[in-house]
């Protein structure tokens, strides 16, 4: 085959697994260049593609696995894949997005794209070899763990370097915390309950074989914007930090502000010291490691070599401490057990540990007594308690299967108020750092189009820019007041939702583009060098306000699908706690709540920024018309979902 | 004055320990005790506090006893040490 | 050949042997991380395209956070070249380099089977054997390893990391060495596979490549 030009491999693949119909389409030039990739890929096909009318478990969801445009070249940092569905947590968009090297492999395989609709009446796998698709049975591959199902598969395909996806135990049995996992588990796509998606059609896995070339047109521009972006990542203080400490490093941040989460969302300070990063460095991480491609080094592997979980080797990231705190655990070597059965069994440890956090509350509040738990005690603070949960959670096994269905919906089924303590938005689990005193992280969280997420935005900006930053890009100096300012704090947080989502489309890391201790350096990342590398890949001339605005519109595609589906203003909201309980504890931010009116006028101006209606929060007409998408904004129009 | 001063990486790094005593005038400025740390430990402080413009990087907090002031905020530097105030600087990580 | 104490001399004698190296790490952050960066850049110096099997430096995953680059031993007497039946692989006259000539070469994959280190290649697009060319001395890489653990040795350096790579075998086999090795963190957090593999491969070349 002649060699590719640029970075996309040029084909969508569509298999039917109710029918096993494989389809491969030519990937549209004009559609690749308005959605990139990526998010933007899948986020309008699934609008495309799934009406109200289409529940979660129902065989017409899609789930559809999109590379960045960049995965497969040696762009650093640039092996971000997304997986799309409609989620069974939230009832709306949902997506995941995954380190890993199987997307990079899709690629090779030859496609951009990959849309799974229908449902296998049996347990199967997908292979595809280069041109080739079969359907494959998976009866000996069901109920095995991540690990077993990814090492199962390149032992019976017989190579070693296929790319794979997989479910674990947890998503066999449809856990709506259930994730999808890369590559053993290499990477996840852990967020809004995919692996249930995936579950629900009964499909096991997809291993994926590629020996074609990812392209590239202007080999000089890649390389100058490479040596660009090693002299940014040389100067940014970001950096150093994260590939001495990995993601532990967060814990520093959380310290600073005192907003752990602890204890369900209760407690801004805690006795953090024994997870404090320096002792994952020197007691249990193997090794710096790195995603695909990355030169800044912040993956973890680790290894607890005595004591109880002695011999366990698994990786772990920042999420799992914040979660296991919110447990009140700060046991170490318990949240490194944590992480391994979560990766072996196939949840989302920040579902799962908020899910717990939940139960840990209402039974200190006997509202889950000794009776639903089967004698489990569910204590804030019991490494145990939470390990042995999480595998009830997985197999679905006593109040386990109760707390499958998330913290929501195990909330509404124990009733008695328990509501109050699913700490959820949009029905998926809290994540990052506590809001309170900080009205634009918790914004942030409101707004999100898959949930609670600090990932679609990027919250932090309002701690780096300086007054006159703010003035000059939000409007007001305001803005660079984290905890008073009101003015510019909405514009800001739309500018940096956009900002970020290029991110996913170009399947860049955040950790190497969307953070940094500059504003300056932050947009030479995030915008000028990833315009630059995507031009350069790929011959294109796109602009930085062109590549924001592709931002813009994958985001309000996203938006789009959630107004479709009822979702308005009223949505765009985050736990009453926050609002009504001051945190407790001690710390920097003790006695801080998130102020009603000042959260409302952020929204406001939000809104305002996004040309959405200030008093629905639906978007109007001419802003999905200036983004090219006319035709959503017709759908909605008919079905009076237009602001 | 005496006041204890305690770093966190990448600045504990570079001064070869997470906690210091200095000694500063009366009445020292944060802004003093930056500049007093810069001329300490030489060029590599200064790439970790301040940006290529000479600008201290934003994204800075420091706890005064136990109360945060983040760096970005009008006026901060200017804020007056006591002597027997703790002082540190911790990282400007930001994420997850 | 001048015959001198401290050997220095014959720094002006050309040194012929010069191969790429694993670097042995002198601090726990200078390991091997995984990127797999020095593939795709190999495969674009080669194909002008991003694909690694065209890359001829490959990136072996031994287990979870353990990632060992294998490149090209340029062996002195290659077994790549006593399997091919074409005579399509030619050690440089000059250089200490081993070339596969791509006009003769029938993709028969006979060296592929043959190499002692498993690093002979295969280009799916041209169907024929490709290998490491050390880029004509400057590999793209060593230029481009974040972790800088690649190196382009030539004699004494690649005697004196085989050498360090060999101690540390020693001192982690030795159980009352370990105790003794606080200060020496690249041997604490090489983990045993590491120096084993460092060992096998040690041996392999004293049999095999000379």
């Amino acid at each position: 085959m002649a060699r590719k030009k640029g970075s996309y491999a040029g084909k969508i693949l569509r298999v039917d697994l109710s029918s096993g119909r494989v389809e491969n389409r030519e990937l549209d030039p004009s559609f690749a260049h308005t959605y990139i990739g990526g998010r933007g890929f899948a986020s309008r096909t699934l609008y495309n593609e799934v009406p109200p009318e289409v529940s979660p478990f129902d065989p017409a969801n899609r789930l559809i696995f999109t590379p960045g445009a960049l995965f497969g070249t040696a762009v650093p940092a640039a092996s971000r894949t997304t997986a799309t569905a409609k989620s069974p947590i939230t009832e709306m968009h949902g997506d995941g997005h995954s380190s890993g090297y199987w997307g990079a492999v899709l690629k090779a395989a030859g496609y951009d794209m990959l849309i799974l609709q229908g449902a296998s009446p049996k347990p199967i796998y997908l292979w595809i070899d280069n041109d080739r698709v079969e359907i494959r049975d998976a009866a000996a591959l069901w109920g095995k763990t991540t690990m077993e199902t990814d090492q199962a598969l390149r032992e019976t395909l017989g190579d070693r370097e296929i790319g794979t996806l997989v479910i674990g135990p947890a998503g066999e049995r449809k856990v709506r915390l259930a994730g999808i996992f890369s590559d053993g588990i290499m990477g996840t796509f852990a967020r809004t309950g995919l692996g249930a998606v995936m579950g629900s059609k009964n499909l096991k896995a997809v291993a994926t074989r590629g020996t074609k070339d990812v392209g590239i047109v202007d080999v000089e521009a890649f390389r100058k914007a490479y040596q660009d972006y090693l002299q940014v990542i040389s100067v940014d203080p970001y950096v150093a930090p994260a590939t001495k400490y990995g993601t532990c490093r967060f814990m520093y941040h959380r310290v600073k502000f005192g907003i752990h989460g602890a204890k369900n969302w209760r407690l801004g300070d805690f006795d953090w010291k024994p997870l404090d990063p320096e002792v994952f460095r020197s007691d249990y991480q193997i090794k710096a490691s790195s995603c695909p491609m990355c030169p800044v080094r912040c993956r973890r592997e680790y290894r607890i070599p005595s004591g109880k979980y002695a011999g366990t080797v698994t990786k772990l990231e920042w999420e799992t401490i914040a979660r296991s705190m919110t447990c009140g655990v700060n046991d170490p070597e318990g949240v490194i057990y944590f992480s391994h059965i979560c990766n072996q069994y196939g949840l989302d440890v920040e579902g799962v540990g908020d899910t717990v956090a939940f139960a840990m509350e209402c039974y200190e509040k006997s509202l889950l007594t000794d009776k639903e738990t089967e004698g489990l005690p569910l204590r804030f603070g019991d490494p145990e308690g939470l390990i042995e949960i999480t595998r009830r959670i997985a197999f679905r096994e006593g109040v386990g299967d109760l707390l499958a269905e998330g913290s929501l919906r195990a909330a509404r089924a124990i009733g008695k108020g328990a509501e109050q303590f699913a700490m959820q938005v949009k029905g998926s689990e809290m994540s990052a750092g506590d809001p309170r005193g900080m009205p634009v992280r918790a914004v942030s969280y409101a707004t999100s189009t898959r949930g609670s997420d600090h990932l679609r935005s990027n919250p932090y900006v309002e701690e780096l820019i300086t007054p006159e930053e703010g003035l000059q890009h939000f409007g007001s100096r305001e803005a660079a007041d984290i905890f008073q300012g009101l003015k510019g704090k909405g514009r800001l947080l739309a500018w940096s939702e956009n900002f970020v989502t290029i991110g996913d489309l170009l399947g860049l890391c955040k950790f190497a583009y969307y953070r940094s201790a500059t504003f300056d350096y932050l947009r030479k990342k995030g915008v000028e060098l990833a315009t630059r590398f995507y031009n350069a890949c790929n011959g294109t001339k796109l602009s930085e306000e062109e590549m924001l605005q592709a931002g813009e519109r994958a985001f309000n595609i996203e938006k789009a699908f959630n107004a479709r589906e009822g979702a308005g203003r009223e949505k765009d909201l985050i736990p009453e706690r926050f609002f009504k309980e001051a945190l407790a504890g001690g710390g920097p931010s003790y006695g801080a709540v998130v102020d009603r009116g000042k959260f409302d006028l952020i929204l406001d101006e939000y809104y305002e920024a996004r040309g959405w209606n200030e008093r629905t929060g639906l978007q109007k007409r001419k802003t999905l018309e200036k983004l090219g998408l006319k035709d959503i904004a017709e759908d909605l129009a008919k079905r009076g979902r237009l602001g | 004055m005496e006041v204890r001063l305690k770093l966190f990486p990448p600045l504990s790094d570079t001064a070869g320990s997470s906690e210091l005593k200095l000694v500063l005038q009366d009445r020292a400025t944060l802004r003093i005790l930056v500049e007093t740390l810069v001329a300490r430990y030489g060029s590599p402080m200064k790439q970790h506090l301040f940006d290529t413009e000479g600008r201290i990087i934003p994204s800075w907090a420091v706890f005064l006893n136990q109360r945060i002031v983040p760096l970005n905020q009008p006026g901060a530097l200017e804020t007056v040490i006591h002597p027997q105030d703790e002082v540190s600087f911790i990282l400007n990580i930001a994420g997850g | 050949m001048p015959k001198t104490k401290t050997g220095l001399g014959d720094s002006k004698r050309k040194e012929k042997r010069r191969i790429l190296y694993l670097s042995l790490p002198d601090h726990a952050d200078r390991v091997c991380s995984g990127c797999e960066t020095c593939q795709l850049m190999c495969s674009l110096e080669h194909a002008g395209s991003f694909n690694p099997k065209k890359a001829r430096i490959k990136v072996v995953p031994l287990s979870l956070g353990i990632t060992i680059p294998i490149t090209c031993q340029q062996c002195e007497d290659p077994a790549c070249r006593k399997a091919c039946p074409e005579k399509a692989i030619v050690q440089h006259k000059k250089l200490n380099l081993v070339v596969v000539d791509e006009k003769k070469c029938t993709g028969c994959m006979a060296c592929i089977g043959a190499c002692p280190f498993g690093i002979m290649a295969y280009d799916p697009e041209k169907k024929r054997a490709i290998k490491c060319d050390l880029c004509d001395g400057k590999p793209a890489c060593v230029q481009y390893c974040p972790s800088k653990v690649l190196v382009l040795a030539g004699n004494r350096e690649s005697a004196e990391i085989r050498r360090r790579r060999f101690a540390a075998v020693l001192a982690n086999e030795d159980s009352s060495a370990r105790h003794n090795m606080a200060g020496a963190e690249q041997v604490k957090t090489l983990p045993r596979t590491m120096t084993q593999l460092a060992a096998e491969s040690s041996k392999l070349q004293l049999e095999g490549g000379r």
